[in-house]
């Protein structure tokens, strides 16, 4: 007995000793500062490398004329078959597959557009003035927006004006407008349109337009790929606003997936979440972005040995061209018709290992998990297998579960140990439900998942 | 949140990697401080982690496993600096004496490392100090699960004699 109470009291030395802080030190300071601007340096030095000009045939030729013509012309590309019908185009290429196109909102310019073949606000005067007027408010206040932010990220609503604003029109507007009437700006050269717009409550999906004056770069590391960097500001219904941002490292989304239709075309699909998004919170949005870039196929080759097991391998640091401006978009972020379904479950095995509830959306399932107190949440991996019994994919980086295509009228949940999950992944699939810490099958009223 | 930066960090974001590692700069240190006694010595084999990491990311493929890379990658840059260091010397004894005995402060922390043999501080840093499982350690140092419990056995014992004499529990 007294062993065993010796015993406890050493483990309780031992962590709490190990709990520590170590002081800092200035030769760590000096060291890691060293080693952190050697990081930024090679950030910065990356140059913007311009595409080559290319040999085009004939027909080539004529199809970079006409979108250079485009370009300039919003009228006669809005009569193009793929603005206003991107997700149909693109919505089983992305890695969250799912049917966008049936419920997504056509944005304002695109739908008249649609309608007379007219451009709505494209003409050059309006589309500089959206963008001096994006160039001129939107950045800088975003900025300020973010330094007033709390640590949790939420910021009291200090400019009531402006919200009041946007909440009015989001109360009047048609449900599809956007909250200041413009979703194609031009700054820069760089025209960004966005189509159409879908949700569901864990993620909004952007189908986007670039169209660049100048050219995009031709030899890509990955050709379905254009990236960004951009601000997003989402209000809720009591006048409050959460800013998500690179800069914080809270940022919804890097880059759209889709295709580069030529020389000066991407369209795409972006997927606006992170792992913690709850969409019914909010009733609008301000998106900002600020860069669009591309990584190359070019770039400086490097050997390195492989940590722990020595293995010499070459690595590319990637080329990267950047087309920096600012577009800033408003959207009314529209929920009345999502129908996401919730089951409670608030079990845990002995271990303190469950789930609290399981939620399909319009787009995917995710599970909220019970975890020991003191857990990390990322040492759990939650899998879900379909009513086929064949294993959910990811859903993009939302955290959930991909249901496109899929019969989810039962599933079954697994919290697996990461290394469990590690072990039990690919062909070794079928050791998920003898390795699970815990699981638990889930009925959903519908089979496919639409509403 | 630590999940977005990793996610971030791993296409080569300069600002969220930097963040992270702020983030893991203790864990880092103690585990370096398992191997090292000079502040010298661990602010080196952080830099090069750090540049290493950085150069490496890219390639990892899942954000959960960022921390246990990170260690590996600290320990196996220990590994060669304390090699290096060691081949250096004349002999094993004076080799050994130059790594068992003094740390720069006292601290419980700095009290407890000295009073483990040097290939237990890593072991017991990893176990109490970071909460990884026995498994999860032997898969991170290359050894058997067997070693590590057999030296977390030998390291409890250790202590609790030099605990008991200055009357620690």
């Amino acid at each position: 007995m007294e062993q065993k109470q010796t015993d406890k009291n050493l483990e309780r030395k031992i962590q709490e000793a190990f709990q520590t802080t170590i002081p800092e030190t200035e030769v760590l300071d000096k060291k890691l500062q060293e080693a952190y601007e050697q990081i930024q340096n090679a950030k910065r030095k990356k140059k913007p490398r311009l595409p080559l000009a290319v040999k085009c045939s004939t027909a080539a030729a004529v199809l970079l004329l006409a979108m250079v013509y485009c370009v300039k012309n919003p009228a006669w590309a809005a009569k193009l078959p793929f603005i206003g019908d991107i997700f149909n185009q693109l919505q089983e290429q992305v890695p969250y597959p799912g049917d966008y196109s049936s419920s997504a909102i056509t944005l304002p310019d695109v739908k008249k557009e649609q309608k007379d073949g007219s451009p709505a606000q494209t003409d050059a005067a309006d589309q500089n003035g959206s963008a001096k007027r994006a160039d001129e408010t939107d950045r800088s206040s975003s900025a300020k927006r973010a330094d007033a932010t709390d640590p949790g990220g939420i910021t009291n609503h200090a400019d009531a004006s402006e919200q009041n604003n946007t909440a009015k029109r989001a109360d009047t507007a048609d449900p599809s407008d956007t909250a200041n009437g413009t979703n194609r700006i031009t700054s820069d050269g760089v025209t960004v349109t966005l189509s159409e717009v879908s949700f569901d409550n864990k993620a909004m999906y952007l189908a986007l337009l670039v169209q660049n004056e100048k050219g995009f770069a031709q030899n890509l590391f990955d050709e379905l790929e254009l990236g960004f960097e951009c601000w997003v500001t989402m209000y809720k219904k009591d006048g409050s606003k959460e800013e998500f941002n690179d800069v914080d490292g809270t940022y919804l989304a890097y880059h759209a997936q889709g295709e580069y239709l030529d020389a000066h075309t991407f369209r795409g699909l972006a997927q606006f979440t992170n792992t913690k998004l709850d969409l019914s919170k909010y009733t609008s949005c301000e998106i900002t972005f600020t860069d669009f870039w591309q990584r190359l196929a070019t770039g400086k080759e490097k050997k390195a040995n492989i940590p722990v097991t020595g293995e010499e391998v070459t690595i590319v640091d990637h080329d990267i061209v950047h087309f920096k401006g600012n577009w800033s978009f408003q959207l009314d972020v529209n929920l009345t018709k999502d129908t996401a379904q919730e089951v409670i479950i608030r079990e845990a095995n002995d271990q303190g290992v469950g789930i609290e509830k399981v939620v399909k959306t319009k787009y995917e399932i995710y599970a909220v998990p019970i975890l020991p107190e003191g857990a990390n949440e990322y040492d759990y991996f939650i899998t879900m297998w379909d009513a086929d019994g064949k294993p959910l994919d990811d859903h993009g980086h939302s955290g959930g579960k991909n249901i496109y295509g899929r019969d989810v009228s039962e599933i079954t949940v697994y919290v697996l140990w990461w290394e469990d999950f590690f072990d039990s992944k690919g062909e070794n699939t079928y050791l998920q439900p003898k390795k699970a810490l815990y699981q638990t099958k889930v009925k959903f009223q519908d089979e496919t998942g639409n509403d | 949140m630590m999940e977005t930066l990793v996610q971030r960090a791993m296409k080569k974001d300069a600002e969220s990697f930097i963040k992270l590692m702020e983030e893991y700069r203790q864990p880092m240190k103690k585990v370096a401080y398992g191997f090292f006694q000079n502040e010298e010595d661990v602010a080196d084999v952080m830099q090069q982690t750090v540049l290493d990491a950085y150069e490496h990311v890219g390639k990892l493929k899942k954000a959960a496993h960022f921390k246990t890379w990170l260690i590996r990658i600290l320990i196996n840059n220990c590994n060669q600096l304390y090699n290096s260091k060691k081949r250096m010397l004349t002999g094993v004894e004076t080799a050994e004496k130059t790594y068992v005995d003094e740390y720069p402060w006292e601290n419980a922390f700095f009290s407890l490392l000295s009073m483990l043999h040097k290939e237990d501080r890593v072991i017991f840093m990893l176990y109490y100090g970071e909460g990884y499982t026995t498994k999860e350690i032997a898969k991170m140092l290359a050894m058997k699960e067997s070693t590590v419990r057999s030296r977390i056995h030998r390291g409890k014992e250790q202590l609790r004699s030099h605990m008991q004499g200055e009357e620690w529990i």
